[in-house]
């Protein structure tokens, strides 16, 4: 039995509206046949978590529809594996954007069943494949009461987020939400490993004390009381946090090292199982430099672009610099370039998207009412 | 519990002698096909697809890849309350003490217990070495239909080819009147695809007999079909129409893998109404490099394709590297062809290397064969080994 008990927030803000008003960041999908939940689930198994409570977001249909049982997960367990942890009417009314305290405090019942030593929290933003063994290792080392997890920035990186102040040995000094996060920052992952007794200490003292939100309320007041540390992820790690965030981070994976490094090593990044044939390539295809998932038929030009389960490619039709998601079909003769489009979409025959770089054109679904 | 009305039957013992490397150490069933399957998946598949949910498969030869591989059917749907796949090796008894299965007949004949305890109405024997999509669902409703006692699926083959399979006439009705196993001089074009549905106490009955007979060969074909014939037993032939393929030999296997690559291939993997499906392994989706090029052709999870490929099937985690050729070929999983080695008209097995620059070259009549986890420093003699 592992010593940790695994916790994943899916309330995160919904950050890439234009692509979707209602499904939650945790349900994008993500790298061709992904979503972004299953960097959370996966690295939290891999790390031989056998526990693991999703807290589940207001529109919850697809998670649901994407985890059922968790059986991709390992976590179709008789005891342990996955607990749904579901919003109920007070929580509706309260905006969890303003906060994540209360979902925790709601929640602390199976924190307290879990009976494990340490708790994992963590968000569902983040792409990355990230070895837990080593962050608890790192934690027991440090004598840590909480070890937070995050990424020294190699570039600038724009939108808000947490910033981290720590010393050589990785004690963290300080802590502050940033308007945007600079080269050489310490951006905050979203994952922190900590000590059950004291999580549970702190969710219920914040609760009653009207405290709302556990990072920059709960951990930055204790940043002197606690050794709190922070553990660096060396390798590839991008926060989603927008649509242009989104589209870099997917256009990454066409690198072939940050493909192996999250993909294909060891650890693995489950998702769920569709069982769709190999992708076929007809006699006119030409891609290059792509990302393609399986039940995919291929007949046109396919240029720096990702290609989820089951997309159709018509004759002569051009895809560059795009995300088509699963389950769509591009028309013969259609011309692409730096789209986004969600799934189960037609692009008629002849069609012609353009987007920029800066500003991916987003071709959304039909959302049911 | 519900009562099975159908048990399915896998004969998936068969050693496929002529597959030579590529079934050192498993089974024929066992054997990779189409960038991502196992042979048995295309049976276990239609079993699940036509409402059968519980299967019983009978190994015998290099069991461990496939009874690793089946597990407890999930894959295929098969883990259901109501059913389940079950391994069938062979045991002892208190009978005699040699228990290989001697034949299709013995095999089921040593599995009598296991269908005593399924007890279902009907039990369909099929074989785990062919390639093919079938609804036995409609098998089984002309089997009712005409009353029958057993029922024998059929297929249209080539004169020149019946000799190889169990040829039959019938009356117009369907009802079979005569049948011969590998005849030398065929009588019609009609032959078994070694596909039957028994009405389970007679298929008991006649296996009993058939046991106790020193003189059988203890074969379906051979034996327990001319034997109801004989007794005048309504037997009926099914006529199946579509793809069929028994991959028994490299010509063959590489022949079916290259009939996927059809436009319209006359099997289809991608049928939402007719899913083929098979182990799962987690692998992402596959990378094509800024130098890639694919025609024709399929490609699994987890590749990485930065050469140049035609014509051929990519099993999953394959690596082609820069400035390789791979052309009509076949490359099982996790092998990698490194820069400037050129492939055409080969089978590679799984975990290979082919080292940069070398040459690999099958003929028109034989395709190169290589094994698992060779390392090809040089290309060895013409053709296949």
């Amino acid at each position: 039995m592992s010593d940790i008990l695994g916790l994943i927030n899916l309330q995160c803000p919904n950050t890439m509206k234009e692509l979707s008003e209602k499904r939650p960041l945790a349900s994008e999908p993500f790298g061709a046949k992904f979503r972004l939940m299953d960097f959370a689930l996966s690295n939290m198994v891999n790390a031989g978590i056998d526990t693991v409570g999703l807290i589940l977001p207001f529109h919850s249909r697809s998670v649901l529809d994407h985890v059922r049982s968790a059986k991709e997960w390992d976590l179709a367990r008789k005891q342990h594996g996955l607990y749904y942890l579901p919003m109920d009417e007070e929580e509706e009314i309260r905006n969890p954007q303003e906060g994540d305290i209360y979902s925790y405090y709601k929640n602390l019942r199976y924190v307290e069943a879990g009976q494990r030593r340490y708790l994992l929290l963590s968000g569902c933003d983040v792409v990355a494949n990230i070895n837990y063994e080593e962050v608890l290792h790192f934690h027991r080392k440090h004598n840590a009461n909480i070890t937070l997890v995050y990424k020294k920035q190699d570039a600038d990186c724009p939108g808000e987020g947490y910033v981290l102040k720590t010393k050589a040995n990785g004690h963290v000094t300080g802590m502050k939400k940033a308007e945007s996060v600079k080269k050489d920052e310490n951006l905050f992952l979203g994952a922190v490993l900590i000590d059950c007794e004291l999580f549970l200490r702190m969710i219920r003292r914040a609760n009653f004390g009207g405290n709302w939100k556990f990072f920059n309320e709960v951990l930055a007041d204790n940043v002197d009381n606690l050794r709190i540390f922070g553990f660096s992820v060396k390798g590839y790690a991008k926060r989603i946090n927008s649509i242009d965030s989104y589209f870099q981070s997917s256009m990454d994976m066409l690198k072939l090292e940050n493909w192996r490094e999250i993909f294909h090593q060891d650890n693995r990044i489950y998702t769920k199982i569709k069982d769709e044939a190999p992708a076929k390539y007809m006699e006119e295809a030409r891609v290059t430099n792509s990302l393609v998932a399986n039940g995919c038929i291929i007949e046109g030009t396919v240029e720096n672009s990702i290609l989820f389960r089951k997309v159709r490619v018509g004759r002569n039709a051009v895809i560059r610099n795009s995300i088509i998601m699963q389950n769509t079909n591009i028309g013969e003769d259609a011309n692409l370039n730096y789209v986004i489009c969600d799934k189960d979409r037609d692009i008629q025959p002849e069609a012609v998207l353009e987007g920029t770089e800066k500003e991916p054109l987003c071709v959304i679904k039909h959302e049911v009412r | 519990m519900q009562r099975t009305e159908c048990l399915a039957m896998i004969l998936a013992g068969g050693k496929g002698s002529r597959l030579g490397v590529l079934t050192k150490n498993v089974a024929k069933p066992a054997v990779l096909f189409g960038g991502k399957y196992r042979i048995i998946d295309f049976t276990l598949s239609n079993c699940r697809n036509s409402g059968i949910n519980t299967v019983g498969i009978l190994t015998q030869y290099q069991p461990l890849e496939l009874n690793w591989y089946i597990g407890n059917g999930s894959s295929w749907d098969l883990d259901s309350e109501h059913g389940g796949a079950f391994i069938l090796p062979p045991y002892m008894n208190d009978k005699d003490s040699s228990n290989w299965y001697q034949g299709t007949a013995d095999a089921i004949y040593q599995n009598l217990n296991f269908m005593d305890m399924i007890d279902p109405e009907y039990v369909l024997v099929l074989s785990g070495d062919h390639i093919y999509s079938m609804d036995y669902a409609k098998m089984l409703a002309f089997h009712k239909k005409h009353k029958a006692k057993a029922t024998v699926s059929t297929i249209q083959v080539p004169l020149s080819e019946a000799s190889r399979f169990g040829i039959m006439n019938t009356d117009p009705n369907l009802r079979i009147r005569e049948f011969e196993e590998k005849p030398k001089n065929p009588k019609s074009t009609l032959a078994s695809m070694g596909i039957y549905i028994f009405n389970k106490e007679v298929l008991k009955e006649y296996l009993i007999a058939d046991a106790e007979r020193k003189d059988s060969d203890h074969d379906f074909g051979k034996n327990v079909i001319p034997a109801m014939l004989n007794d005048k037993l309504p037997v009926f032939a099914y006529p199946f129409e579509g793809y069929w393929k028994d991959v028994g030999t490299f010509e063959s296997l590489w022949q079916a893998n290259m009939d996927l690559l059809a436009d319209d291939p006359p099997l289809s993997l991608n049928d939402p109404n007719w899913r083929i499906y098979a182990g799962n392994h987690s692998y992402p989706p596959h990378y094509v490099g800024p130098q890639g090029q694919l025609q024709s052709s399929l490609v699994g999870e987890g590749a990485a394709i930065s050469g140049k490929v035609s014509h051929s099937v990519i099993f999953y985690n394959v690596v082609v590297e820069e400035g390789a050729k791979v052309t009509n070929s076949v490359i099982l999983p996790g092998t990698v062809v490194e820069k400037d080695a050129v492939i055409d008209r080969a089978i590679i097995g799984e975990r290979c290397r082919i080292c940069a620059g070398v040459q690999i070259q099958g003929t028109n009549t034989e395709v190169a064969v290589y094994g698992n986890d060779e390392t090809v420093k040089a290309a060895k003699g013409k053709g296949a080994k």
